[in-house]
């Protein structure tokens, strides 16, 4: 008997210790995503193509401009076409995780000619109509979710990132994520997203390339399970640590455009 | 107490269009202004006067307007321009000749050159500039006049078309978190009011008037800090109403002329767990009213707090604002203080395809007015978009938004952005 129960604890305790495991490296690898190299600044022209479910096309072209500080991240997001957006610009400060503090937004309005500042508790709404939402463009929170190892293929690493709860989490609206990284380069190459125990949008990296060193998603797919359509990423010339001004990610910036 | 500010402001503004030529010609061999980009839209409206007004004329009624922006840019130069059009007949229940006043607009709104360093930024010409964190109620947005020829529908629609673009002088200098700005700006013009007898003319208010040329200078200056995730901003202003004071001189005619104005405002926005709450607050040292027999020098205060939501696709804006006027002469037969509110809520469909908002503005004094406007928009094609609007006025006849009572009006338009 005593036997019986030594060898029950022992399954237990390795049981424990292996889920444990498992768990610690869910997050771990959620965390090398998180904090991969890219470089000190990087600036690209996105394209942002959107397809509706019945057929209607909507392009979107911007700037985007990084750059990290220590911990914080600043970015500027600055829109070129089409012409009833261009001008609009969005300037965005995170901050480290540990500070437990929302990020900073700002909008841009040219027909304001003025620059708003914008709630960022919610971030579940479309961006910009498209299939992404804010919550999908910021930086990943790694607080957010509970993550556990599901499968290892070769240098793949399929994750469950759940709500502690199950519920969905009021900042992004999502309840549940199964993210499939690429080990190698640190990088999420499909993220299953689900409301509600619902599988609601697909994200998929379509091409990666290496650009001055640095592993870069070049296009990327949101497709929306439960409006149809989808939303293209394109990401073009691509520069990394261009010694971008800190004085960029200002208001002022905000105001005057990007020349 | 105000001498000095004043004082310091306008040394301040002074030295400007000094310090500005020696950086622009020390630098003008760089002038190569080789990125060019033009935007613009064109729009043609039909508008339709409610029926229920008896002995109105409500024909449908077509406007046309349209807009180009051109700028070109270099490393540290650019050169903006803002081309605007606008025909609009008007209804001219009375007088015929009404819409020969404003039937045609055409001209350069906004042209302006800038040249920037790493922390410093010059801008000279016509232009805007756009102060506080208040929509709609014009606190500390004290810069630019307004075109009220069309009452307050094109600010509303447009705040960058309802301003009046001045020429003017702009220093911005960027210090880590802080950034300062220093205007001057030249010769007050005044508000533009719409022609006597036309749509949304002002009840009451003089159909000609002699307006003083004038070498006013008005300068501002304005700082920006950055504290805890709070935009806090200071102004100091010191210049002119753009509402002249009129007056009838010894020959039956009316006269215009402008009158000081002096401001120390604050002004805050700063997120929370639901929203951003947003406030202007403005003291004003120097103000004027009109009186029968002319000015009543007085002082105000002026207070609005702001919050803006935003839950997927709704959005909501909501505001409350309060000018007590101080120092008023028993002549003054109004009331001392004026509430303002606002309300608006908007919701998003298909992807922003359609849109659908409803703004509800709210004025007392003296009397309780509002004006609702309802609006509806759908991205027909790519950048055609085409709009269904309803727009009421209710009040006594006195008061700001009643005064516009007959006016309720029904809309579509289609606005093409190239």
């Amino acid at each position: 008997m005593k036997k019986i129960y030594y060898s029950l604890l022992l399954t237990l305790c390795v049981g424990v210790s292996g889920f444990s495991y498992a768990l610690q490296d869910a997050k771990n690898i959620m965390e090398s995503v998180k904090y991969r190299d890219q470089g000190v600044d990087r600036y690209s022209d996105v394209d942002l193509i959107q397809t509706m479910s019945d057929g209607f096309v909507r392009s979107r072209s911007l700037k985007m401009y990084e750059k990290e500080f220590g911990e914080e991240r600043k970015g500027l997001l600055y829109f070129t076409e089409p012409s009833n957006t261009a001008g609009t610009g969005l300037l965005m400060y995170s901050y480290a995780e540990v500070d437990n503090k929302e990020d900073d937004q700002w909008l841009y309005l040219p027909a304001l000619r003025k620059v708003k500042r914008i709630a960022t508790n919610s971030k579940e709404g479309p961006f910009l109509g498209t299939d992404f939402s804010f919550a999908d463009i910021e930086r990943m929170r790694i607080a957010d979710y509970v993550y556990t190892l599901k499968e290892e293929k070769e240098n793949i690493s399929i994750i469950e990132a759940k709500t502690e709860n199950g519920l969905e989490n009021p900042r992004t609206g999502y309840s549940q994520r199964i993210v499939h990284v690429d080990t190698d380069k640190n990088i999420i190459i499909k993220d299953e997203i689900f409301r509600q125990g619902r599988l609601i949008k697909v994200f998929e990296v379509v091409q990666l390339e290496k650009v001055n060193g640095f592993w870069t998603v070049v296009e990327a797919k949101m497709d929306n399970l439960v409006e149809g359509g989808s939303t293209r990423l394109i990401r073009k010339n691509t520069q990394y640590n261009q010694k971008l001004k800190d004085g960029l990610f200002n208001q002022r910036t905000l105001r005057k455009g990007l020349d | 107490m105000n001498r000095p500010v004043t004082s310091s402001f306008m040394g301040m503004a002074l030295g400007l269009p000094f310090l500005i030529p020696t950086f622009f010609s020390s630098n003008v061999q760089s002038l190569e202004l080789d990125d060019f980009t033009s935007k613009g839209f064109a729009r043609v409206e039909y508008q339709g006067r409610s029926p229920y007004v008896d002995d109105q004329d409500t024909d449908l009624r077509e406007n046309f307007d349209g807009k180009l922006e051109l700028d070109w840019s270099s490393s540290d130069f650019s050169l903006d321009t803002l081309s605007y059009f606008k025909y609009r007949p008007q209804y001219a229940d009375e007088h015929s000749d009404v819409k020969d006043e404003l039937e045609w607009n055409a001209g350069l709104r906004e042209w302006f050159v800038t040249y920037e360093t790493s922390s410093w930024l010059y801008r000279v010409g016509k232009q805007q500039v756009a102060w506080g964190k208040g929509d709609y109620f014009r606190i500390v947005d004290v810069i630019n006049p307004l075109d009220l020829r069309e009452g307050l529908l094109t600010y509303i629609d447009d705040y960058a078309l309802g301003r009046q673009s001045r020429n003017m002088a702009v220093v911005e200098h960027y210090s880590g978190e802080i950034e300062y700005q220093w205007i001057a700006a030249y010769e007050t013009q005044e508000t533009l009011a719409a022609p006597d007898r036309s749509d949304f003319a002002v009840q009451g208010y003089p159909a000609n008037i002699d307006i003083e040329n004038n070498n006013n200078i008005d300068v501002g200056f304005r700082a920006r800090f950055f504290l805890d995730s709070t935009d806090l901003d200071i102004y100091a202003f010191d210049g002119y109403n753009p509402d002249p004071i009129v007056t009838q001189n010894n020959l039956g005619q009316f006269e215009g002329r402008f009158a000081k104005r002096q401001l120390l405002a604050l002004s805050f926005a700063r997120p929370n767990d639901y929203g951003v709450i947003r406030s202007d607050m403005a003291y004003y040292l120097k103000e004027s009213l009109q009186l029968n027999s002319g000015e009543d020098e007085i002082s105000k205060v002026d207070l609005l707090v702001g919050f803006d939501a935003q839950e997927n696709e709704w959005s909501f804006n909501f505001q409350g604002a309060l000018s007590q006027y101080l120092s008023v002469s028993d002549e003054f037969t109004r009331e001392e203080q004026v509430v303002s509110a606002s309300a608006f809520i908007e919701k998003q469909w298909s992807h922003l395809r359609i849109t659908s908002s409803i703004l509800w503005l709210f004025n007392y004094q003296d009397d309780a007015s509002s004006m609702v406007k309802y609006l509806v928009s759908y991205e027909w094609f790519n950048s055609a978009i085409v709009e269904f609007g309803v727009i009421g006025f209710e009040g006594k006849k006195s008061t700001l938004h009643g005064m516009y009572d007959d006016q309720d009006r029904m809309y579509a338009n289609l606005k093409y952005s190239f």
